[in-house]
Formats: structure tokens, C-alpha cells, sequence
């Protein structure tokens, strides 16, 4: 009984009052700052995270860099199984191969998928996360359906897979069933809110502090 | 056949002709079997198997006379030979179909390939015969009995009546099939004896040399080895003792073997014209599993097959793939077609459909690029691939790409969309931004700043790149690095020579 309720309560989908569940498995974001205010200490390592951004190209790409360069040089622990596609589903801009080649990310493994509306990014994104390839799947969509949204969740949290959504800022006040979910003001002094997290707490950071605190 | 050798003026008694050759020496014991698909002309037709009376003719004018006619028209009396008018006079609802013989050596030839799966040496024997070398099928296939029985049940069931023969040599194989059907012959000793009475029609020598060894009053072909070599060939020509000899495996008789088509090309006709995809996606599923079967055998996949519709106008849709990688799974390429098939708009009844492989390829063995190698790797490259190709099959191909670097100072050069999954040698480069904007955008200038959301400040600069005089498209430009007043990071730089203007390209992120 007692190890079935453990069990139960080591479910990262179970949310208990003011504590990090147990057992939440993260992956640090090699930022100190940024690992310290995130709920398990990082990035969740399966499930959906919302970043809400004010303004494209104020640091929302810095801020994962590390992660990316994490999930790519995998080579030597249980992930080393799980080599597979960084796909990018409906960037902005494109990501620039020398600059990631410098920050360590592995250019080859780069998906870059073009998609013209937001369901159907939304629907690679999802193709992406059970296709069983992919290491992390980056997408950046301006309107999306709770629905759609808890669809994305219930796919990474199944596949184990981190999926990172960026949305504009009207996505701010939506509810989200993300796991976590974060905003990054713009602006000479830049922050970033968690607005959402199991089992965290709301938390602020200026960016300054983040980038500056550069762990790595 | 050319009539020249039969006519060659001279055989002078000192001719090898007149001498038994030596015994081949011995390679590789061989077997073959013969079919003799005899009624081909007949069963290229759909109707030959109907009720009706039905009948092929061949010639022309007056001349015309029945080549095979179907049992229904064999019953009334028409039989090969037969002239047509009288045939008409016999069975006057007789159906009458012109003899299509470039059709027949189509259909021949596809038999050939299907008689592949029992062996890989299948020759054609015009017009109608397939010759196969089964010595090295026997034990695969749990013996000679059941090989034949096999083939002769495959061969059946494809609706082809046929008439088989097994020998240790090519020639005496085709003759028994003619004369003897169902003989076995495995020994070579053995041959002459079995040939001997087979009757001499069954050798396609031409009616002249039949008719002179008639008249010589030779019946049958154990008749025509006994006469004298040198008379024989001083009365017939070398090209009949050459068949003797060849029969009786006294000279070898290598025979070219049908090579495997490069690429599938199928098609099925619609039992009606349709609008009907339900229907449509039934044959379109026969057609890839056929595809299938064809690249097992091969061990081979496709990356590009186009999938067709011919409709009822004469106009074709089509639908191309193109997979990330080659494959040969029918249920894949399937439902990578599903979505073209129920979206395909159609403008006119379908009559047929049609797929054609595209250049047939090895199929890889891993994706080395995505270091897929160990483990669970395989399997994870195969859905690396089919990730690809789903999301291009809804995306369209040019929607899913990778990138990689290029040996290149020109920032924009520096880099270009790749296949995905192709790994570049290329090391990165310092203090570049994560964004890049495929072609430089213009700034605004305001203030005589440059200005985008407000006037921007520059943090770090010049960084000077000039290059490319080479090619024509030279650059001179001083790179800063800048912030706008939102909090952006920008790339952007200012050309060195006139108009001096000043580009974003691109974001820190």
C-alpha cells in the first residue's frame, strides 16, 4: 500500500501544495540563476514548458543555448541511446549554424521544419515528440488551442521528450497546461517570470543577473 | 533464323562436323526446365477464358488463318491452322481477336520475372517459352518434384496453361516440353533414349528441313541421330546437328539469362471508373505491396516513386514522394500516400491506377550522421527518417530541411540548408548572433542613427568583413553589435563603400 501511494505521489503529474514532487526529473539550464528558481532545480526533462516572450531576440534562445549544448554532447550517460533530431518547428528567424556551432551545439542534428500556419506547427511539433527521434523539440507558434496544448503536454510527458514552446504575449493571460510555464519581459532591463510551475513558485529574475551569472 | 548457314556451299570431309565433339567438359552440372506456354497468343486476351467462342488470327488478307482459338471455339471445330473463313463458316458467332505478338513478348517477359523467385537464371526462348536452371533451386525447394509442382500451380493459377519438361540441357528441355510433357530427365546418359521418341516437330526446324528428312523417311528423333553425321549436315546445314548436338549436351548452349527490370512499374485497371477512394486506396495498396515484394527480392528501397491516376479523359494526376531515406515498407509508403489520395482533388472519373518505383536503392544500413550507431540505434535512425518524411509529406519537401556550415567568411555564405542529418567539417565562429536573416534587411535611419523601434546603440564594433571579390559578390562591410531599445540584440553592419547604408542581419536571441 505504502509503495503503490509512493509510487502515486512520485508521479510528476501529481501536484502536492508547496513541494517540488519528488523524483521530478530536470536538466539543468547552465545558468545558476535561472537552475535556482526553476522547480527541480532545471529544465523539466519531459514534458511541456511555455515561454512567453515580449519581444523576439531579447534572450530567449541564450537562455536555452546550454541545454541544447547539454543534449548534444549526451554522449556517455543512458541518454546516449536517445541521440536524435533538436528540431525547430516554426522559428522566427533561422538559427544561425556557425554561432550554434560555436556555442557547442551539434549543427547535423538540427531540424529545421517551415510550417505557414500554427496548427500545423503545432501538429509537427507533435509528429516531432512521438516520433521517438527527437532529443528536444523547439516550436514557436502565436495561437494555440488548450487543446492543442495539453495535447503537446500529454506527448512529451508520455515520450519523456522536452518540448519548449515560445509564444508572443497575448499568451500570457491563457491558462496553460504546461508544466511550467515562464515570461521573458523586454525592455533596457529585461526579466523573467516563472508564471507556472508543479510544485514551484512564482519567481522573478532580472536578466542581467542570468547572463552575468553564466555557470559555464 | 537466317537461311545463310543452311546453305553454306562446302563441308569437306576433313570437316569437324564429321567428327562427334568431344564431351563438354563438365563446369557445373546443370538443370533445366522448360515451360511452354503455348497458348500465350490466346491468353494475353481477357475473353480467352469465356464461354464464347474465341479465336487469334494471324496473316493477312486472304491469308488469314487461326493461330489458337479458346476451348469453346476448339469445340465447334476451330482449331490452329484452320483458315478464318471456314472457321467463320464453322462457328459463325465466333469472337476473332488479331494476334498482338509485342504483347505476347510483354506478357513473356513479366512471366520471366516472376519465374525469378525460383531461380536466378530464367532465358527466354521466343515467343512463347521461358527456360529456367533449376539445379541449384532443388534443394531450396524441397526437391525437383515439388519445384515443378510449384511452378506449374504458380503458372495456373496466373490463368496460363502450360506445357513443362525438365532435362540437363536447354535445347532437349524445349523439345520435351513439346513432345513429352511432364518428362524428367536428370541424366545426361539418359537423353538420347528419351529423345528418340519425341516426333522431329518438336525441334522448330523449319518445314523444309522437315519435309526432306520425311521424305528421307525419318520420323522421329532417335531416327535422326542414327543417319551420319557428315550426310546429315551435308543435307540439312550445321544449324540442325548444331541442335543435335546441343540437345544432347554434346555442345554447350549458354543461354542468356533476363536480367531484373531496374525499376517497378505497375498497374491496375479499376473494375470500373470511379470516384470511389475506398476503392482507390485497395489498389493502391496491391500495387505497393507488389512494389514491395519486387525490392525484397532486391533488398533494395525507393526514395522518390510516383503514384498516378490515370483518369478517364486521358489525363494523369500525379503524386511524387520523396522519402528522407530509401525504404520498402508498403504500410509506410502507404500512409505517406493516404493524405494525397484523400486530399487529391479529381476532375474526372479514375480508370487506373499506376506506380513507378524511381531509381531502386541499397537500403541504408544506419544514419551515421545522427551517431545512431549502437544500441537502439538502428531503429531510432529509421524513426529519425520517418519523422522526416511524415512532416514532408503535409509540409511539403522544401518545409523540413537542415542546416550546415560552409567554409566561408561572408556571414551569409557561411551557411546553407542541407539535407537534414548531414554533418559538415566546418568549425564554428566567434561572436555571431543565434538568428540569422536569410538576406540582409535595410534600416531606417533616423537622426542620422540607425533606427529600428527607436534608435539603436552600438555595443561592440567594428568587426570588418571584406571578401568575396572573387566571385563578384564582394563585400565590405564594418559589423557592430548593437541593442534597441526594447532589449533586442542586433546584428547589424554598415557597408563600407556608397551609399554607406545600414542593414540588419541578425539576433542575438
Amino acid at each position: 500500500m505504502k509503495k503503490s501511494l509512493d509510487a502515486l505521489l512520485a508521479d510528476p503529474r501529481v501536484w502536492r501544495g508547496r513541494q517540488a514532487p519528488q523524483g521530478m526529473r530536470t536538466l539543468s539550464s547552465g545558468y545558476r540563476a535561472l537552475d535556482a528558481i526553476l522547480p527541480g532545480g532545471g529544465w523539466p526533462r519531459a514534458g511541456l514548458t511555455e515561454i512567453v516572450v515580449e519581444r523576439w531576440g531579447t534572450g530567449e534562445l541564450q537562455m536555452i543555448v546550454p541545454l541544447l549544448r547539454q543534449l548534444s554532447d549526451d554522449g556517455h550517460d543512458e541518454a546516449a541511446a536517445r541521440h536524435g533530431w533538436i528540431a525547430w518547428i516554426a522559428p522566427p528567424y533561422v538559427p544561425y549554424a556557425p554561432a550554434l556551432a560555436t556555442a557547442g551545439i551539434d549543427v547535423a542534428r538540427l531540424l529545421l521544419v517551415h510550417a505557414a500556419i500554427d496548427s500545423e506547427a503545432l501538429w509537427a511539433a507533435e509528429q516531432a515528440l512521438v516520433s521517438a527521434s527527437c532529443q528536444i523539440v523547439l516550436a514557436w507558434a502565436r495561437n494555440a488551442a488548450h487543446r492543442q496544448l495539453r495535447r503537446l503536454q500529454l506527448a512529451a510527458e508520455d515520450e519523456g521528450v522536452p518540448c519548449i514552446l515560445f509564444r508572443p504575449p497575448d499568451a500570457l493571460r491563457a491558462a496553460s497546461p504546461a508544466a511550467l510555464k515562464l515570461y521573458l519581459g523586454a525592455g533596457a532591463n529585461g526579466w523573467l517570470d516563472v508564471i507556472k510551475s508543479r510544485g514551484g513558485r512564482p519567481a522573478s529574475l532580472p536578466l542581467r543577473d542570468l547572463f552575468l551569472h553564466d555557470g559555464h | 533464323m537466317p537461311r545463310s548457314q543452311a546453305s553454306l556451299p562446302l563441308f569437306p570431309a576433313s570437316s569437324p562436323v564429321a567428327e562427334i565433339p568431344p564431351p563438354v567438359p563438365v563446369r557445373r552440372r546443370q538443370l533445366w526446365m522448360a515451360l511452354d506456354c503455348d497458348r500465350l497468343p490466346l491468353e494475353i486476351f481477357a475473353a480467352a477464358a469465356d464461354a464464347q467462342p474465341v479465336a487469334v488470327v494471324e496473316g493477312d488478307g486472304s491469308g488469314r488463318r487461326i493461330c489458337r482459338s479458346n476451348s469453346a471455339a476448339a469445340h465447334q471445330g476451330v482449331t490452329p491452322g484452320l483458315p478464318l473463313n471456314a472457321a467463320l463458316a464453322l462457328s459463325p458467332q465466333l469472337q476473332v481477336v488479331e494476334r498482338d505478338p509485342r504483347r505476347e513478348a510483354r506478357r513473356l517477359r513479366r512471366l520471366a520475372q516472376w519465374a525469378m523467385r525460383y531461380t536466378d537464371l530464367v532465358s527466354l526462348e521466343m515467343p512463347h517459352r521461358l527456360l529456367l536452371e533449376i539445379q541449384g533451386s532443388l534443394k531450396l525447394f524441397g526437391g525437383l518434384d515439388r519445384l515443378c509442382q510449384q511452378i506449374c500451380t504458380g503458372l495456373t493459377a496466373l490463368g496460363y496453361s502450360l506445357r513443362h519438361a525438365v532435362a540437363p540441357t536447354p535445347r532437349a528441355a524445349l523439345w520435351l516440353a513439346r513432345g513429352a510433357d511432364g518428362a524428367r530427365v536428370t541424366d545426361v546418359a539418359a537423353l538420347p533414349g528419351a529423345l528418340a521418341e519425341l516426333p522431329l516437330r518438336c525441334t522448330g526446324w523449319s518445314e523444309r528441313e522437315l519435309n526432306m528428312l520425311e521424305g528421307m523417311g525419318v520420323q522421329s528423333l532417335g531416327e535422326c541421330l542414327r543417319l551420319p553425321r557428315d550426310g546429315f549436315a551435308r543435307r540439312l546445314g550445321v544449324r540442325c546437328l548444331a541442335d543435335l548436338d546441343r540437345a544432347l549436351g554434346r555442345v554447350a548452349e549458354p543461354r542468356r539469362g533476363v536480367r531484373p527490370p531496374a525499376r517497378y512499374r505497375g498497374s491496375l485497371e479499376l473494375p470500373a471508373e470511379t470516384f470511389d477512394r475506398a476503392m482507390m486506396g485497395q489498389g493502391m495498396r496491391h500495387l505497393l505491396d507488389e512494389l514491395s515484394a519486387f525490392l525484397r527480392h532486391r533488398q533494395a528501397g525507393v526514395q522518390q516513386p510516383e503514384f498516378m491516376f490515370r483518369h478517364n479523359d486521358g489525363h494523369n494526376t500525379r503524386f511524387p514522394l520523396g522519402l528522407a531515406e530509401p525504404s520498402a515498407d508498403a504500410g509506410f509508403l502507404s500512409e505517406l500516400l493516404m493524405p494525397h489520395l484523400e486530399q487529391a482533388r479529381l476532375h474526372a472519373p479514375v480508370v487506373s491506377l499506376a506506380l513507378r518505383s524511381g531509381p531502386v536503392l541499397p537500403l541504408p544500413g544506419s544514419l551515421l550522421a545522427l551517431g545512431l550507431e549502437d544500441g537502439a540505434g538502428p531503429r531510432r535512425a529509421e524513426a529519425a527518417c520517418r519523422l522526416v518524411d511524415r512532416l514532408r509529406a503535409r509540409l511539403g519537401t522544401g518545409a523540413v530541411r537542415g542546416i550546415c556550415l560552409l567554409p566561408e567568411h561572408r556571414p551569409e555564405a557561411a551557411w546553407d540548408y542541407v539535407e537534414p542529418g548531414t554533418r559538415g567539417t566546418e568549425a564554428g565562429d566567434r561572436a555571431r548572433p543565434l538568428w540569422i536573416l536569410e538576406t540582409p534587411r535595410p534600416l531606417q535611419m533616423k537622426h542620422r542613427q540607425p533606427w529600428l523601434e527607436g534608435p539603436l546603440t552600438l555595443r561592440h564594433g567594428p568587426e570588418r568583413i571584406e571578401t568575396g571579390w572573387w566571385d563578384g559578390k564582394d563585400v565590405s562591410r564594418d559589423y557592430y553589435e548593437a541593442s534597441s531599445p526594447g532589449g533586442m540584440g542586433l546584428w547589424i553592419f554598415r557597408e563600407r563603400r556608397k551609399p554607406r547604408r545600414w542593414f540588419l542581419h541578425g539576433v542575438f536571441g
